[in-house]
């Protein structure tokens, strides 16, 4: 790799919870539909799949297509085949039809149960490329992965010395593998001691998380959780995530901009009689549920 | 997009997101009880979860192992009980309580139309009215209020109380039960959710809204359940015999033109024992009258 080169960045300014939408399913999109939030995360991988998508949404660019008035964040998070396929070319490429007011660099894959050389040749991979993306002039959202402590230490570094202050750290699977508790730690401690050292203020958004966790450095979330969880029939109450059938939210009338003092028993009737307004009504409320509980208290 | 395990990675998009226990987290639950293709697990941290096929489909803060059955406790007075390998909800013995009183002097009346969502009681007993009040506190953590009527009886005034909860949520939980209606006296114990103990207590609630003590003879005494409802009745006959008891056929009694026949039956003389140790009373009058049987009786051994 030949030397790193240096931007200055500053932050993002990272809302408390960032919505991801699913961009190829239009009930995902909550601002036609009244509920107004400042952000959303469109993951580039939906486009990769769908080619006419993709193409339809080269020629407007994200705001346009998706009629939506805030900041557009691209998430480049997405899976290992698609990762392969692609080059740095290929991504300036896209961001540059797309338009999104800022993108995250490319993202890697690091399992814990690979070849350490593996892992460290992605890792490698990740900060190349973050030194590729400097080229781009819109802002840029730093990666925190790893398959362990140095790894992801390392990746923080190096793009701390190329001038990255915003960070996401793809959360999701490292969550249900029972390795967050590890490795968040150490990506926050890592983050702390380099503040201290270049006196740089940094901000870190959980990626893929549906729950707000422990730590107070954490100071952003995003997810589609609210989106997914809906389309199971699951219910949102307090952060924490319910089946509809549950006594213990069944009767409880919710007073959301969705529900309108409706209570779950109700969006069930209302599912059943019109199944597009019953999900709607629910992705709705599960999305307004998450975002106060993921912003209470700050 | 890979993070974690490779080999897990897999295994999500083969279950399709769904949530599948590893070994790594086994390490940190200890398996409470397996039935056929559940299991409770017990977290260190406190709580349990209970998992199909591997796959987790319910996290509970509380449960209660006893011999072959395990019982979760869910909110609003239900459980999560596993027995045999089968699962049902069950009334805790407060809400089953509740249910019985209800169906013997109160109701449930919904207008949606009016937004009107009430559940009531009606007695001539302060104690049975608290009851009422206090049930609902324990199961909903609402508080009813005690409407006192006063009537000139030509004795002298008497109060009628008749407490009241105007709750939608508490409403819809209750009807969806299927207690009480929806035809005028109509009401249904709900057996299919009530255990053994939730028999009980509902009994204990129905006996002490429409059940009578009366003297016989001399030192002896008729314990006799009535209703004007008879399908109900036969269902509440059928809780006695369920819990081992041995009632009486049920009768019924032709009233004057305009008014219901009213059906009972009673329980038999070598039962009232056993009735007072597992069902008794929350009625004054009734807890007098079964504590001179109590004492008859055990004279007469």
């Amino acid at each position: 790799m030949s030397s790193l080169s240096k931007k200055l960045m500053t932050k993002i300014g990272f809302e408390r919870f960032i919505p991801q939408i699913d961009i190829s399913d239009k009930k995902s999109w909550f601002w036609r539909h009244g509920v107004e939030l400042p952000e959303i995360f469109v993951p580039l991988w939906q486009l990769l799949v769908d080619k006419t998508l993709l193409e339809e949404v080269s020629l407007k660019g994200l705001h346009d297509f998706l009629g939506f008035n805030g900041r557009i964040f691209l998430s480049l998070v997405m899976p290992d085949e698609l990762l392969d396929n692609l080059r740095f070319k290929d991504y300036f490429r896209l961001v540059k039809n797309l338009g999104p007011d800022a993108t995250m660099i490319p993202d890697n894959y690091t399992y814990v149960d690979d070849p350490l050389f593996l892992s460290w040749s992605q890792t490698v991979r990740l900060v190349s490329l973050a030194n590729d993306f400097l080229k781009l002039d819109i802002p840029l959202i730093g990666l925190i992965k790893g398959a362990n402590h140095l790894q992801i230490d390392w990746a923080i570094r190096k793009q701390v010395e190329m001038g990255y202050v915003s960070f996401a750290m793809p959360a999701r699977e490292l969550f249900e593998d029972n390795l967050l508790g590890d490795l968040l730690p150490s990506a926050l401690m890592s983050l702390k001691w380099f503040s201290k050292r270049t006196r740089t203020d940094f901000e870190l958004l959980l990626y893929g998380i549906g729950r707000r966790l422990k730590y107070r450095e954490i100071g952003s979330y995003s997810n589609l959780s609210w989106f997914l969880e809906a389309k199971q029939g699951h219910y949102f109450k307090g952060g924490k995530l319910y089946n509809f059938k549950d006594p213990e939210i069944r009767f409880e009338e919710c007073t959301c901009e969705a529900c309108r003092g409706m209570m779950p028993q109700e969006l069930i009737d209302l599912m059943l009689s019109d199944k597009e307004l019953g999900l709607k009504t629910l992705a709705l409320h599960n999305l307004l549920d998450m975002n106060r509980a993921l912003t209470r208290g700050r | 997009m890979g993070g974690g395990s490779r080999v897990k990675q897999y295994e999500r998009r083969f279950f399709e997101g769904e949530q599948v226990r590893g070994k790594g987290e086994e390490e940190s639950f200890h398996v409470l009880r397996t039935f056929e293709r559940y299991e409770v697990r017990e977290a260190e941290g406190g709580g349990y979860e209970l998992l199909k096929e591997g796959k987790v489909i319910g996290i509970f803060s509380e449960a209660k192992v006893e011999g072959g059955r395990i019982v979760f406790k869910l909110s609003k007075g239900m459980s999560l009980e596993f027995l045999d390998g089968k699962v049902r909800e069950i009334l805790t013995p407060e809400k089953a309580e509740l249910c019985g009183l209800i169906a013997s002097d109160g109701g449930i009346y919904i207008n949606s139309e009016k937004s009107v969502y009430e559940v009531y009681f009606d007695s001539e007993d302060k104690e049975l009215a608290e009851l009422f009040i206090n049930l609902i506190r324990e199961v909903y953590h609402e508080t009813a209020r005690d409407y006192i009527r006063f009537e000139d009886t030509g004795e002298g005034e008497k109060a009628y109380h008749k407490p009241r909860i105007y709750s939608k949520k508490i409403a819809y939980d209750l009807a969806n039960l299927g207690i009480k209606g929806p035809e005028d006296f109509e009401f249904h114990p709900p057996v299919a959710h009530l255990d053994e103990e939730g028999k009980r207590a509902y009994l204990r609630g129905f006996f002490s809204g429409d059940g009578n003590i009366s003297m016989t003879g001399e030192r002896a005494h008729s314990i006799r359940i009535y209703s004007t409802y008879k399908e109900g009745l036969e269902e509440v006959r059928q809780m006695f015999i369920d819990l081992g008891f041995h009632p009486h056929e049920i009768r019924t009694d032709h009233r004057k033109p305009g008014w219901r026949d009213l059906h009972s039956f009673t329980i038999p003389a070598e039962d009232h024992l056993k009735f007072i140790e597992e069902i008794g009373s929350r009625k004054p009058e009734h807890m007098e009258k079964l504590q001179l049987i109590r004492m008859i009786d055990e004279r007469k051994k």
